[in-house]
């Protein structure tokens, strides 16, 4: 609600400022510039909201840094469903949201949607599989299947929330599982069948210094981690131990 | 209340963790396993990574067994002659199970072969402990005498280097436990600390009085899966320490109430109950297997 008022107040300050809009065509603003990942991170709302100057379908895209993925399929040996050859993706966004204020194929032309990228399939164009020869050829449906199952890509026509003539909104969730990094978010204004105005933001997700520092020493110096972690644990449960007996025989 | 694990990437409930590490706690305190046959199971089913949950698993149970074989060091249950060279075969089983865990990781059958083995060590276990409760139980009804250890294999006592071990009150060619511990040493890089193993084993093969193995067990177990939890951190960069730190302390709590429960509930009651919880782990692991899934292709987000 809080969210709410705030994208109200700042709409009435562009209509007070006076012809923003109508220069720029649309102006968005997101609730958060940044997210922090702390170990208390499950999952954020983030609010998309702005003013657009003509009517027509308003569409967000927002693309997520992207992260490795191993796909597999399953295979049958005996009664036994297993893994068969396994699949490294890389380059595929983690996350993908297609979110619009009417269903994308009314709102735009087929040409004006690949121009601009407004598939699910165009997100997985920078993508590149490691496998085997003939292991899945069909990988990118594949991914995009699974991740559309999982909520990580979604695509939608009525996520974009046309508040009046002028306001917009609209929310998407964060997963707890998001990489950390840079996100693009691009928002459209489509009049006629065509893109009339445009308007690009980035959201920030960043982990916590301390988090971000074991992650990274998890990974880069993971001898010296898993030794200083390894005898962490075995301090931590002989302290705990001896403590506990003292005290409950105390 | 959730916390999110940087290094497995997922968010879980902070008290499941805590009642799991008290689980295993419990379990290790009234009935002398490490508990990572069971911890690593409820950890993937919790959506912890197949790798992640093994290697974390190992990096709990060195809080857990150093806790645990402190009090037996202390009350004079440890026998560190015969542990010495039973701990250089783990620890050999124990990188070549690491490196194995490393070459089915990067090929993508981690998970599947955790599931097949747990299913046939799980299975072998819960079985046979089972029917050790039951005629147990039955002895006790009946006032009849326990059944006499099985003697040990014939060749081992052919084998070179024979020595007394004073504390056991046995003599064995230093092989023995060498090899024993070479191949249940295989067993942490999969979550499995190997001390259910190891206790009837060290009872039965070696002939070691039943409290002696119990503190032995525990003992070697500290220093196998200590070089296990770094090896899985060096090489495959798995264990998640909030998860290890958030285990143990639930752990700690377990083994004070399973000091308690023990002395109130017979060791084969216990038994019984685990063996059911055990029996139906693995069928849950066997259901995974055999249904057929709803979409062919399988999906897991590499660990960094």
């Amino acid at each position: 609600m809080k969210k709410l008022l705030a994208c109200i107040g700042f709409a009435c300050a562009v209509f007070a400022a006076g012809g923003v809009y109508a220069a720029d065509g649309l102006t968005v603003e997101l609730s958060h510039a940044h997210v922090e990942i702390t170990s208390h991170f499950t999952g954020k709302k983030i609010l998309v909201y702005g003013v657009r100057s003509h009517p027509g379908a308003v569409i967000v895209k927002l693309v997520s840094p992207p992260e490795e993925v191993n796909l597999s399929r399953k295979i049958r040996i005996g009664p036994f469903w297993v893994n068969g050859a396994k699949v490294a993706v890389h380059g595929a966004p983690a996350i993908a949201y297609l979110l619009s204020s009417e269903p994308l194929d009314q709102a735009l032309s087929p040409q004006q949607r690949a121009r601009y990228g407004l598939t699910l399939a165009d997100v997985l164009k920078g993508a590149r599989a490691h496998a085997p020869p003939g292991a899945l050829p069909n990988w990118r449906a594949a991914l995009l299947t699974l991740k559309r199952r999982t909520g990580h890509y979604r695509l939608d026509g009525h996520a974009v929330n046309l508040a009046s003539r002028h306001l917009f909104r609209a929310v998407f969730d964060l997963p707890a599982d998001v990489p950390i990094g840079s996100y693009h978010i691009e928002v459209y204004l489509a009049h006629g069948g065509r893109v009339v105005a445009r308007d690009d933001l980035r959201l920030a997700v960043l982990q916590p210094s301390f988090e971000r520092r074991l992650a990274r020493a998890a990974h880069d110096r993971s001898w010296a981690f898993g030794t200083g972690v390894t005898l962490l644990a075995l301090a931590f449960g002989l302290s705990l131990s001896i403590g506990l007996r003292w005290f409950t025989r105390a | 209340m959730d916390i999110f694990l940087p290094i497995a990437h997922v968010d879980v409930s902070i008290w499941l963790i805590l009642a799991f590490g008290g689980i295993i706690g419990l379990l290790s305190s009234a009935l002398g396993v490490g508990g990572g046959f069971l911890l690593t199971p409820l950890l993937i089913f919790s959506g912890v990574p197949p790798i992640v949950a093994a290697a974390t698993s190992a990096t709990q149970i060195v809080g857990t067994s150093a806790a645990g074989s402190y009090s037996h060091l202390r009350m004079g249950n440890v026998d560190v002659k015969i542990a010495v060279p039973g701990l250089l075969g783990s620890w050999f089983g124990a990188a070549t199970g690491v490196w194995v865990a490393r070459i089915l990781e990067r090929s993508g059958h981690f998970g599947t072969m955790v599931s097949f083995v747990y299913i046939v060590v799980l299975t072998t276990v819960a079985v046979s402990m089972f029917w050790e409760s039951v005629n147990a139980l039955r002895r006790s009804r009946g006032g009849g005498q326990g059944a006499s250890a099985p003697a040990a294999p014939g060749f081992a006592s052919r084998l070179p280097w024979q020595m007394d071990f004073p504390i056991s009150g046995v003599r064995h060619s230093v092989l023995l436990p060498f090899g024993l511990g070479a191949v249940i040493g295989l067993l942490p890089a999969i979550g499995m600390g190997g001390g259910f193993v190891l206790v009837p084993v060290m009872i039965y093969v070696l002939k070691m009085p039943t409290k002696v193995a119990m503190g032995t067990s525990l003992f070697q177990l500290v220093f196998t899966t200590l070089v296990v939890s770094i090896l899985q951190a060096g090489l495959n960069h798995a264990v998640d320490p909030y998860l290890a730190l958030l285990l143990i302390l639930g752990s700690i709590f377990g083994v004070q109430i399973g000091t308690r429960l023990s002395a109130m509930l017979p060791a084969e009651q216990l038994r019984l109950l685990l063996a059911v919880v055990l029996i139906g782990v693995s069928i849950k692991l066997l259901f995974g297997l055999l249904i057929m899934p709803h979409f062919p292709i399988s999906m897991v987000a590499g660990v960094q």
